[in-house]
């Protein structure tokens, strides 16, 4: 059966990448530098800087520029060469660029699109609904299909929204203790990340209480 | 299955261990460019090196020389004699074997990081240079005509804490010699001797093409720093290098020029890269 193929792929919480911070994520065997802004855009990068290949999600974020941790090469959030401390007077060449994916956050979830995205639809607004309490990203030895297919039949209450994504519906036995949309991550052949969000109740105590319960219950779906 | 050899990799001298790691009675096994070798120092004190198969078997026996405090081999026949460190016969520096670090990456990557001035204010923070004083002044790369090596010549850079001993940030000259692919020393002003250098040597050994036993040593007029303290200063230095090394993509160094961007800053490494391509070779680079 050919399922429609998402264009937008998860890749972490939106909490799990606070300001001024830079993380590296794995998608489909791409290694890919996130980061956060002062600001609180997000950038999806290629992990390798231009310059001698260093990752970048070792680099340090200075405002709205990200860092290079090996020469300190700053680069502005559209990816080009904004400064080289080993020449401070002279200005880098607009030919000096970072390769960048597309990168939205949405439902509580970092988006990345390895097409570049833009302006293009985010197809699964309509899956999430409301759902956008990032709960807990865990991450398990398995490949995509397999996982969600073993997903489908573990969980009761699970339904395949799409290759994925799944929702499942909060219940007394199996079940999570909240609805939760879980977002699939493929990382590798053999690794997949899970992304839990929850419904916001719109009060902070009652939220951490959701996320605690969920996080508690996520950890069977390790093994 | 044994992978095939380029000559500039095979014909030259390594180090496999240091002497003081190798006392009489004792033998060592480790790895060269992918094969397996054993270094043995008999209870009388001869020193041999043999290559052995996957099984164990012994293939054959390796050229082995001591010299500069370490045990040197080669599965190869190098066209020139090890090469000559006139320092070593000079009066008043002192020899500190530094240990080994194992950097999970190619030896040019190791070389190449080693030549590099314009990355001491970001990871050797504080220690070899500091934020806002990164400018990198021009200095000259050139290959000897006449040794085959490369030097790097005319470096200067500001430095916190140049060296285990010294009491505070310098103006610090550099000179550096590429005596061969894998092997570098550097020439840095002493803070125990004034107008002097002092000598900071890497010989990093190729386990595999990207996984290597970097040996570094010092010989320096420091008569006040205890080996502990020399050997912890190097020691820390090169494992901020090694998450660094550890961390670039891909770990095989490109050659080809436009494979990644340089500046003039690395005028070393643009120049290393050329030099390691004249020479064909093809071991830990791409």
């Amino acid at each position: 059966m050919t399922q429609h193929k998402l264009e937008w792929h998860a890749v972490s919480g939106g909490s799990d990448l606070p300001a001024g911070s830079a993380r590296a994520v794995t998608l489909q065997g791409q290694d890919i530098a996130i980061w956060r802004g002062a600001s609180g855009a997000v950038q999806a990068w290629r992990n390798q800087c231009p310059h001698r290949g260093m990752r970048l999600s070792f680099g340090q974020v200075r405002g709205e520029r990200l860092s290079c941790r090996y020469h300190g090469w700053q680069f502005d959030e559209t990816g080009h060469c904004a400064f080289m401390p080993a020449h401070r007077e002279s200005t880098p060449p607009a030919s000096i660029r970072v390769p960048s994916y597309g990168s939205m956050e949405a439902a509580g979830l970092i988006w990345v699109n390895l097409e570049g995205g833009e302006g293009s639809a985010f197809e699964s607004g309509a899956a999430f609904g409301s759902h956008d309490l990032f709960c807990k990203s865990i991450y398990v030895a398995s490949a995509l299909e397999p996982l969600a297919c073993r997903l489908r039949t573990a969980l009761p209450n699970g339904e395949q929204l799409s290759h994925s994504l799944l929702r499942v519906a909060a219940s007394q036995e199996e079940g999570p203790p909240d609805d939760l949309v879980i977002a699939l991550q493929d990382m590798t052949d053999d690794r997949c990340g899970l992304h839990l969000v929850a419904c916001s109740s719109g009060a902070e105590e009652t939220d951490r209480q959701t996320r605690l319960a969920v996080a508690r219950w996520a950890r069977r779906l390790r093994t | 299955m044994t992978m095939e050899l380029d000559a500039a990799a095979i014909d030259q001298w390594y180090v496999i261990e240091s002497s003081e790691d190798l006392p009489k009675g004792k033998a060592r096994r480790t790895r060269l460019l992918g094969r397996s070798v054993v270094a043995t120092r008999e209870a009388d004190g001869t020193l041999a090196v043999e290559e052995k198969s996957a099984e164990g078997r012994s293939l054959r026996a390796l050229p082995v020389q001591e010299r500069y405090g370490y045990v040197w081999t080669t599965l190869g026949t190098p066209a020139r004699a090890l090469f000559e460190m006139p320092e070593f016969e000079e009066n008043g520096r002192r020899l500190v074997i530094c240990g080994v670090v194992t950097v999970r990456t190619s030896p040019a990557r190791i070389v190449e990081n080693f030549l590099d001035l314009s990355h001491f204010p970001f990871v050797h923070t504080n220690v070899l240079g500091a934020e806002p004083l990164t400018e990198v002044t021009p200095y000259k790369a050139e290959l000897d005509e006449t040794s085959g090596e490369l030097w790097v010549t005319d470096c200067g850079f500001y430095q916190p804490q140049a060296m285990a001993a010294s009491s505070g940030g310098a103006q610090v000259d550099y000179t550096y010699r590429v005596p061969q692919p894998f092997s570098s020393v550097l020439y840095k002003s002493s803070p125990g001797k004034e107008g002097a250098f002092d000598l900071v040597g890497l010989f990093a050994q190729p386990l595999e093409e990207t996984l290597c036993d970097v040996h570094c040593f010092m010989l320096v007029y420091d008569e006040t720093t205890s080996d502990e303290e020399l050997i912890q200063f190097q020691q820390g230095i090169f494992l901020q290098d090694r998450i660094i090394l550890e961390n670039q993509r891909p770990s095989r160094l490109p050659l080809n020029p436009r494979a990644e961007t340089p500046s003039p800053a690395d005028t070393s490494s643009i120049q290393y890269r050329r030099w390691l391509r004249g020479q064909g070779l093809r071991f830990g680079v791409q």
